[in-house]
């Protein structure tokens, strides 16, 4: 009797734990604030830059009374479709991303100014039931960076070259990133880019096989800041058709459901915010913080937490 | 379906499909070498030995093979080692478990006997013991197989390659056709496996002993 | 090896792995509960009926060959992200197991027995109810053990359709950041601490329900 007692008491316990609302926000939310505790579902995909401008969101709407919590998305696609789902409300995207991978655009096609390719990726997305809101400044481009030995042993100057070079080079990438139509494909189609072997990772560890010496070319960022600390080369793109001519600025995609929900007074607090957080993501401030997060291993929450600070975004 | 050949193509399926029999295969024969050996030797020393073997098969059992192979990783580095070294520790306690077992539960009233005939302590091993307990080491060998071809998937996700990388990719694109191109061939070579050991186990169980013999892993 | 554990981690975001583990729990007894609630009723109606229990049992075997990640990403595509199609995922890998041990633990109810019932004048109901089931309940409980700490291990991975958990701990803040050792390390250690603690419950209930075991000296 005893034990049956004891069994009971403890599955009660067991059952009071996953009944119990758990507290998901990161930070305090003051009701009183525009924001009226408003629940706002956050998604980054999965690498440092994202997961800082996420948290980013996260803590400065947070201070406006929202109750954001963030969730880590595998993927572009994925992302995509958790936001038209509407089972996410706001994430960071990349103009170029949206325009080549979610649109299926062609880059060849693209309007040259950086404003016209956010207006033309604005208004598709309204027509997909979602809101795009101003981009930040920074420019985080794709490219193909080698190890300084790779470029020196093949000649490899531009992305042309590294076509010629295919049968010498290893090249670490994501899933995502080797079906993606702005990704490897294209590579493969206008730069006959055809790499002899493929270390398909986990986007946030790209570098890794350049560091292990088992990849000597490597899928990156304009932004990274392995770049500097591993030595590596950014291939030019001499036909401007990978990303170049493109603008990878990031934005926030907001579900047009949720957005028009807002009340007037929440909509405009909202838009203020990420407005004003976006616009403090310059190329200068953005490349230290990621450096913190990928070397230093600090926590993207507190690197954002002190950069929404310095900016005067919190107090 | 062709849409599902069309991606197995286009995703390195053949080199990914081979990637996934080296890694499974590795692991297995470590851990057939490794658990079988452990397993004699734990059969041979006595009831000290079986908390040994019952806490490292409860181990391998409750510690998530996920969480394994993403702290091997950590700790070493991305590649083919590392994930065959996380598949088996996965491998090794139905091998250790059934080899102790079917060691141990040898009538002794055969051991008497052989020792009797003059064997000497290794050949009532070899001659004895082990042909007696080879069923239960087939069906602890055919549990580990199984378990490593499914779990290979998840060296996809550390950089080791194989089949779990076509899944991972499908997953990422959102391509069901993707998902399949990878899953369809794990499936298979699972199956296979469990096709391959089964029937070394059955080959193995002396006729007599086939109606008697106990499973202790299923 | 540089210092596996930073406990500076873990005293930081000691919230994070709060939820974490809470996620973790609700998603694994969701799983359980729907298997469970499943899984009996299917096995009671085909213990009897040959070809009806190869079907099930093909299927849900079939179902279980299919690699986890593989059937997160399907669940993913057709439902979207979150907990719903993760404890789906989860709850399919327990049919087979269930089913199976339930009928092979009510088949295994021997003919003396279902004639003394039967001769007590107990209907077929009451005879399920009173007799075959109890009787069942130790094969039963070692399928859901075997269950549980298995899905334990699963749930790890639902991580990847953004349905939370532990995995998060394991891949956004281990592996995601740089391949750090201790969220690693935390969340494979507060798995296994679950699926060890899970186990255990369940052997105290198998023997809360099942006093006439006691009685039985040196079972296993």
């Amino acid at each position: 009797m005893a034990l049956l007692t004891a069994t009971l008491a403890a599955l009660v316990m067991l059952a009071a734990a996953c009944g119990s609302d758990d507290d998901s926000s990161s930070s305090t939310s003051g009701g009183s604030a525009a924001g009226d505790g408003v629940s706002v579902r956050i998604a980054d995909k999965g690498f440092s830059e994202s997961f800082i401008v996420a948290q980013a969101y996260a803590q400065a709407l947070d201070a406006q009374g929202f109750d954001a919590d963030v969730t880590s998305l595998a993927s572009t696609e994925i992302a995509d479709k958790a936001i038209r789902d509407g089972e996410i409300d706001v994430y960071p995207e990349y103009v170029g991303t949206s325009y080549q991978t979610v649109l299926k655009l062609s880059a060849a096609d693209a309007p040259t100014s950086k404003e016209e390719q956010f207006q033309q990726v604005k208004t598709a997305y309204e027509q997909r039931g979602l809101t795009a809101l101003t981009p930040a400044p920074f420019n985080n481009g794709n490219a193909v960076a080698c190890t300084q030995e790779a470029v020196d042993k093949y000649g490899i100057k531009n992305l042309t070259d590294l076509g010629k070079a295919s049968a010498n080079i290893v090249y670490s990438a994501n899933a995502e990133h080797l079906t993606r139509p702005d990704g490897l494909p294209l590579l493969k189609r206008v730069y006959g880019f055809n790499p002899k072997e493929i270390k398909t990772v986990d986007i946030s560890l790209r570098y890794k096989p350049i560091e292990d010496g088992q990849a000597n070319c490597v899928y990156a960022f304009g932004t990274d800041p392995k770049l500097g600390q591993d030595k590596l080369v950014l291939i030019a793109d001499d036909k401007g058709a990978y990303s170049a001519g493109l603008s990878y600025q990031t934005f926030p995609v907001v579900n047009k459901g949720f957005y028009e929900g807002l009340t007037l007074e929440q909509r405009t607090a909202f838009t203020d915010t990420l407005d004003k957080v976006n616009a403090a993501f310059t190329q200068e401030a953005i490349i230290p913080l990621i450096s913190r997060v990928e070397f230093d291993k600090e926590d993207p929450e507190d690197v954002a937490n002190e950069f929404l600070t310095s900016a005067g975004i919190l107090q | 379906m062709g849409a599902v050949w069309d991606a197995f193509q286009a995703n390195d399926g053949w080199g990914q499909t081979w990637t996934h029999i080296k890694l499974s295969v590795t692991a297995l024969a470590m851990a057939t070498a490794v658990g079988l050996v452990l397993g004699v030797l734990c059969a041979k020393v006595g009831r000290v030995a079986a908390f040994l073997v019952v806490t490292v098969s409860n181990l391998g059992r409750t510690v998530p093979t996920f969480a394994i192979i993403a702290l091997i990783l950590a700790l070493t580095s991305l590649g083919f080692w590392p994930a065959v070294l996380g598949l088996f520790l996965l491998g090794i306690p139905p091998i250790l478990l059934n080899s102790y077992t079917g060691v141990r539960e040898v009538d002794p009233g055969i051991v008497e006997a052989s020792r009797g005939m003059g064997f000497r302590p290794l050949q009532v091993l070899g001659r004895v013991e082990l042909p007696i307990a080879m069923p239960l080491v087939f069906a602890g060998i055919r549990t580990s197989a199984v378990q490593i071809v499914a779990t290979a998937a998840l060296a996809g996700l550390v950089g080791a390659g194989g089949l779990g990388v076509i899944v991972s990719s499908g997953l990422s694109n959102n391509q069901d056709d993707v998902i399949l191109a990878g899953a369809i061939p794990i499936t298979i070579l699972a199956a296979l496996a469990e096709l391959v050991f089964g029937g070394a186990e059955r080959l193995a169980t002396p006729r007599g002993l086939r109606i008697t013999r106990r499973p202790v892993i299923e | 090896m540089a210092e596996l554990v930073k406990w500076s981690w873990v005293e930081n975001n000691l919230d994070d792995i709060q939820q974490a583990s809470i996620e973790h729990l609700q998603l694994v007894g969701a799983a359980m509960g729907i298997a469970i609630a499943v899984s009996i009723p299917i096995a009671i109606l085909v213990r009897r009926r040959r070809i009806p229990y190869i079907a099930v049992n093909t299927v849900s075997g079939a179902l279980y060959t299919i690699p986890s990640l593989a059937m997160f990403a399907f669940l993913l595509s057709w439902f979207g992200i979150g907990f719903e199609p993760a404890v789906i995922a989860l709850a399919v890998y327990c049919l087979q197991l269930i089913i199976r041990n339930t009928v092979v633990g009510l088949r295994g109810v021997s003919g003396p027995v279902q004639e003394a019932a039967r001769g007590m004048g107990l209907t077929r109901r009451q005879r399920l109810l009173k007799v075959e089931l109890p009787l069942a309940l130790p094969a039963i409980f070692a399928g859901i053990r075997l269950a549980v700490v298995s899905t334990v291990g699963i749930a790890t991975i639902a991580v990847y359709i953004g349905a939370g958990g532990l995995g998060v701990l394991i891949v956004n803040d281990g592996i995601q950041r740089g391949l750090f050792v201790t969220p690693i390390l935390v969340g494979a250690v507060i798995a296994t601490v679950m699926a060890l603690v899970f186990d255990f419950l369940l052997v105290l209930l198998e023997r809360a329900l099942t006093p006439w075991q006691r009685a039985r000296a040196g079972t296993a």
